[in-house]
């Protein structure tokens, strides 16, 4: 839960009362749930639905995306990734990640989340999200073509 | 798949938010404070005390002295011309002759003649 909601608003304190609301939500219809199957996608649907009903609410994020570290902020951590080339930093890599992955449109950041930083798969998906499995794929597709398109040439400096 | 997309993939993977006790805390904190409050106010009470609830409360009591004020104002309007109209109507007398048995024309030509002096 608190991956998505730092991954989605950016912002610490916004996702911990993101999470916050949810877990309230969990608990007054949790006891409509029966058993484990489906627990983590409704979950995760809750978590989604009110990052965005918070995210169209916040006119502007305070701070210049430049001046703060796009990991550090929200209040998330960088794994070292085994295999990982040491010719390349990897840190700054990530950052440009990050900051690539904010700018996307909320849908396609979200997909891109929920598929690569949660692993989900996209039945998982297409429950969290409430759509087709065709959006959810054409979502990941449209999200890692324009990352990928804005994160040419960054891993050139060495 | 290419070298640039599992680089990137792998990175996405790797940014993480490690476990914090605190928004859990904060959710245990609220649900204590609800069930302590609904402990100490009854389930109308709290009704009641909801905006919506207090809007048509309101609404209902406009209304009621609306229609009471009406149906009062209705009701005096109704009696008071047989009120005011009675004692014009008993100094009229139903021949307009003011109550005085003296029929209207002659009530004039009376006036005009001269008193004979008679004694009777």
């Amino acid at each position: 839960m608190l991956t998505l909601a730092r991954s989605m608003m950016r912002d610490r304190a916004q996702a911990e009362d993101v999470v916050t609301e949810a877990l309230l939500r969990v608990h007054d219809k949790g006891g409509s749930i029966r058993g484990d199957r489906g627990l983590r996608t409704w979950v995760l649907r809750i978590v989604a639905n009110l990052c965005r009903d918070q995210l169209r609410r916040r006119k502007f994020v305070a701070g210049r995306a430049d001046e703060l570290s796009p990991i550090e902020h929200p209040g998330l951590m960088l794994r070292p990734v085994e295999g990982w080339d040491d010719a390349l930093d990897q840190r700054r890599y990530a950052e440009a990640v990050e900051r690539e992955l904010a700018r996307l449109p909320h849908d396609q950041r979200e997909a891109m989340v929920m598929r690569h930083r949660l692993g989900l798969s996209h039945e998982e998906m297409m429950e969290a999200l409430a759509v087709p499995i065709g959006t959810v794929k054409s979502r990941l597709a449209r999200g890692l073509a324009t990352l990928r398109s804005r994160l040419e040439g960054i891993d050139d400096a060495r | 798949m290419t070298r640039d997309d599992r680089r990137l993939e792998r990175t996405l993977a790797a940014v993480h938010a490690a476990a914090d006790p605190a928004p859990l805390a904060r959710a245990l904190a609220r649900l204590a404070e609800r069930d302590a409050r609904a402990q100490l106010e009854p389930a109308w009470v709290r009704w009641l005390s909801r905006p919506a609830a207090l809007a048509a409360a309101g609404a209902l009591l406009v209304v009621s002295v609306s229609a009471s004020l009406w149906i009062v104002r209705d009701t005096s309007d109704a009696a008071a011309p047989s009120l005011s109209a009675d004692p014009i109507a008993g100094l009229l007398g139903e021949d307009g002759s003011l109550g005085l048995g003296v029929p209207g024309s002659d009530a004039s030509g009376a006036a005009l003649r001269p008193d004979s002096g008679e004694v009777r």
